[in-house]
């Protein structure tokens, strides 16, 4: 009985903090905004498109029928420090003709504190607490096509795709797939934003593919072109670390 | 009050209800502590049961052909004896040889690289992959769905009227928790139950000497990676390793590196090594004591004897030793 005594204030406290809780939350989303997060590819100064061949600033041509990648833990920090994690952030983004999948470019995230920011933090790839986890959270799905058959987690970071060279009539597939803690990457990007309560605040996402392949390191693609295992995965990681800028596109 | 009084009995009715009999409390008192629980997934005899029915259940496979136990044998210590590689028909051959499923409660990584790092997620791999069940995993719960026994032992461990991969994965990870082989000879003895004959004993003393460094009492492993130079045979003589281990951390000195696998119930788990290239005990205990030596270098220190490469024993030593290793077998397994 005594066992009992001892867990029931316990109990009756935990569902009393929970109210409370629901209630402040409530309170934060009536003063809150949403932040729109528009990505786009670019080769260099050029669209990125699934459609048709694209030449890339070493001169390789190539036709990339899926890219995709996970941003994720997103956080928009104001002057003063403080800042707002966005909870359960998990976005697979994707520019795909693959037959059965989905292109998605923008994603809303809602429930933004209305104030003045300064900086905005996402990272490539997905963290160690859910790398592992086999729960669906966000866009975590371990039914989805970005895990591995051999090994446990989720693939950050996927280009499938062939080189073109007219030279060579055997066709080259082009295949990153790029996982594993090391390469998940942190990036904070400084630019000046409002979030409005009940408004939309639009930030463009860009990542440029010139970037990824050539940015510290240049990848000879021709002797390069399949890279799934460390230690070359870290020098794809590298590259696409330094390939995001973000910008305002539309303040409230 | 008497409201949230009676929600609290009732969770811990259910609790001490759903527990059932925790098979770690038949284990040995010289093994390491153990949890049968995992990461949100509380361990229950119901839930163990579900587990082992989906483990035995050919539904989990594309084909509806091939489950857990097609290749991870219960009868034999959860190993696919005599098979080098665990080929399926109309399919690639898998690049590695089965691993015996053997004391999972205690490991802390899976798959001969540490590539899962959880029993929760470690279904996964072979589940998707194309060179072992293949499946979809949207279609193996709709077809395990259609079962109404399924979705009321689902419903009856986690009180959900819908199947979905996380609980197939949890239930399944519940059975492999009990997956444990504690009740040999060398427990046995151990425990002072029996004894054991003087030979036995110099087999224990050159167990110790030579391959206790990595092959670590009670277990039988010290659940980390080495190169035992077996790609050596697989590639010609030369020392051209496979990325092995690498593959995981990225780091260039794990290139070669397995797994240290335990060495209980060895002689059910042949062939040996994780390309499966050792038919039996005696041409892996040469390749030690002899080839290594005959190739003037071994890959990790621990496999140096004086100095010099390779685990020099006699035939004496190595008859010892194997009268001991025979304690490590579960006598039940016999066939």
């Amino acid at each position: 009985m005594n066992f009992y005594r001892s867990i029931l204030p316990g109990f009756i406290a935990f569902t009393l903090l929970g109210c409370g809780q629901e209630d402040e939350q409530q309170a934060t989303i009536e003063s809150a905004g949403t932040v729109s997060l528009q990505f786009k590819h670019m080769v260099g100064n050029t669209p990125f498109t699934n459609e048709s061949n694209m030449v890339t600033s070493q001169g390789d041509t190539l036709l990339i029928n899926d890219l995709a990648y996970y941003i994720s833990n997103v956080a928009f920090v104001q002057p003063n420090g403080s800042e707002y994690k966005v909870p359960n952030s998990y976005h697979l983004i994707r520019q795909t003709d693959k037959f059965g999948q989905n292109t998605r470019l923008v994603v809303d995230l809602q429930g933004v504190p209305q104030g003045t920011y300064s900086k905005l933090r996402f990272s490539v790839g997905v963290d160690s607490s859910r790398n592992f986890n086999i729960a669906k959270v966000g866009d975590l799905d371990p039914n989805g096509l970005m895990t591995w058959p051999w090994s446990i987690g989720y693939k950050y970071f996927v280009i499938e795709g062939r080189q073109i060279d007219a030279s060579d009539t055997a066709v080259k597939s082009l295949v990153f797939h790029i996982g594993r803690l090391p390469n998940y990457k942190v990036l904070e990007h400084s630019l000046n934003y409002q979030v409005g309560a009940g408004s939309k605040t639009r930030l463009n996402v860009t990542m440029d593919l010139n970037k990824v392949f050539y940015n510290p390191t240049v990848i000879n693609l021709k002797t390069t072109s399949n890279v799934m295992e460390a230690p070359k995965d870290q020098i794809v990681a590298n590259n696409y670390a330094t390939a995001f800028t973000v910008s305002l596109a539309q303040n409230p | 009050m008497k409201l949230q009084a009676g929600i609290a009995f009732a969770g811990l009715c259910l609790a001490f209800m759903s527990c059932g009999t925790d098979p770690l409390s038949r284990v040995p008192g010289h093994f390491p502590k153990s949890e049968m629980d995992g990461e949100e997934n509380l361990w229950s005899e119901q839930g163990a049961k579900l587990g082992e029915r989906l483990f035995n259940e050919p539904l989990l496979s594309k084909s509806n052909t091939v489950s857990c136990a097609t290749c991870h044998q219960p009868a034999h210590s959860f190993a696919d004896p005599g098979k080098v590689l665990s080929s399926l028909p109309g399919q690639e051959a898998p690049l590695r040889h089965t691993p015996a499923l053997i004391n999972l409660a205690w490991q802390t990584a899976f798959f001969w690289d540490g590539g899962a790092l959880n029993l929760e997620s470690v279904s996964l791999s072979p589940l998707i992959g194309h060179r072992e069940m293949a499946q979809d995993l949207k279609e193996m719960v709709q077809e395990l769905g259609q079962k109404e026994n399924y979705k009321k032992q689902f419903k009856q461990v986690f009180g959900s009227d819908s199947i979905v991969t996380a609980y197939v994965l949890k239930a399944l990870a519940q059975y492999m928790r009990t997956i444990q082989q504690t009740q040999t000879p060398y427990d046995a003895y151990k425990e002072g139950k029996i004894q054991i004959s003087e030979t036995r004993k110099k087999g224990e003393q050159i167990f110790n000497q030579y391959c206790a460094g990595c092959h670590v009492p009670p277990l039988f492993t010290d659940f980390k990676y080495h190169n035992t130079g077996f790609d050596t045979l697989l590639e010609g003589g030369e020392f051209n390793f496979r990325s092995g281990r690498m593959r995981i951390s990225g780091e260039e000195s794990d290139r070669g590196k397995y797994k240290t696998p335990s060495l209980r119930n060895w002689r059910y788990t042949y062939p040996y090594g994780h390309n499966g290239q050792f038919a039996g005990l005696e041409p892996l205990l040469k390749h030690y004591t002899q080839d290594l030596a005959s190739h003037n270098m071994a890959p990790d220190p621990l496999l140096y004897t004086e100095g010099k490469p390779g685990l020099l024993m006699n035939e004496g030593d190595l008859a010892a030793l194997t009268e001991f290793l025979d304690l490590l077998n579960e006598r039940e397994n016999e066939e």
